[in-house]
């Protein structure tokens, strides 16, 4: 790589790595794993600069949620616990949403890595599907399950955690 | 309501996350580490005899130099494990029927 693409490199990383963190910390669950996550995407981005310059966002993206679901193939997934993990900082106005929060970050990450693409990405199912490698329909049943799942680790939450239409 | 919610508990996970130094440095050796890695010369075994003390030209486990000679060695074939104290045989010099072609 020369010094201009270097440069150009260092340029978007440092425009766009704290909303690059963000993602990769709800794909991940935890700072450390979400900075592994980030740093082997961006390597395999810097290794493929000159062709995904164009748009290396989304290609550093699309890295991150295939290495959370290769990590999910490989058996490293998180094991789901009867007991949920503490969350870091509580209030007493947002007891709600901390329930939901540690639900989420007990799910499985492949079932995890669905819901932050449909809702915290805010894509379509079809894209969805076209960037975890798989069809429309597993992407809804992954979502469904997923959301049914939250359910029973959040009962409190159970009434307004409704299935989901589609949106394809 | 469903949406509503997910996101901003996804948001508020996201909120957790703490800014990184250094990425971009890292991202760049890391990835010229690999390259070197992946175009590293493969490292071949010398096709001269070694001067190993068994005489053996791999070089490797004092095997005597008449092991060579046993049959299906080196004809691809793979040796039966030993069972009961028996010597692996191989399974091309049993007279069984092969499974495989090869040998």
């Amino acid at each position: 790589m020369n010094r201009e693409a270097r440069e150009s490199f260092a340029a978007f990383v440092a425009a766009r790595s704290g909303s690059l963190i963000r993602t990769a910390y709800v794909l991940a669950g935890n700072q450390h794993a979400a900075e592994e996550l980030l740093q082997n995407a961006l390597a395999k981005t810097a290794a493929r600069w000159t062709r995904v310059r164009d748009n290396p966002e989304g290609y550093v993206r699309r890295a991150m949620y295939n290495e959370q679901a290769t990590r999910w193939r490989r058996g490293r997934r998180e094991s789901v616990v009867a007991e949920l993990p503490e969350p870091p900082a509580t209030g007493p106005d947002v007891d709600l949403r901390v329930t939901l929060e540690r639900a989420l970050l007990a799910l499985p990450p492949r079932k995890r890595a669905v819901l932050v693409l449909r809702y915290y990405e805010d894509l379509s199912e079809r894209e969805v599907a076209a960037i975890m490698g798989c069809s429309v329909g597993t992407v809804r049943s992954q979502a469904h399950r997923a959301i049914a799942r939250l359910r029973e680790l959040a009962p409190d939450l159970a009434a307004d955690l409704a299935p989901t239409g589609s949106r394809s | 309501m469903t949406d509503q919610l997910l996101k901003d508990a996804l948001d508020g996970i996201a909120d957790r996350a703490e800014p990184v130094d250094g990425l971009a440095d890292r991202a760049l050796r890391t990835a010229a580490r690999r390259r070197r890695t992946r175009t590293a010369p493969v490292r071949r075994p010398s096709p001269s005899p070694s001067p190993s003390p068994s005489g053996s030209s791999r070089g490797t486990t004092g095997r005597s130099p008449t092991s060579s000679a046993r049959p299906g060695r080196g004809t691809g074939c793979r040796r039966t494990r030993p069972r009961n104290g028996r010597s692996p045989v191989p399974a091309c010099a049993t007279g069984r029927p092969k499974r495989t072609s090869g040998c």
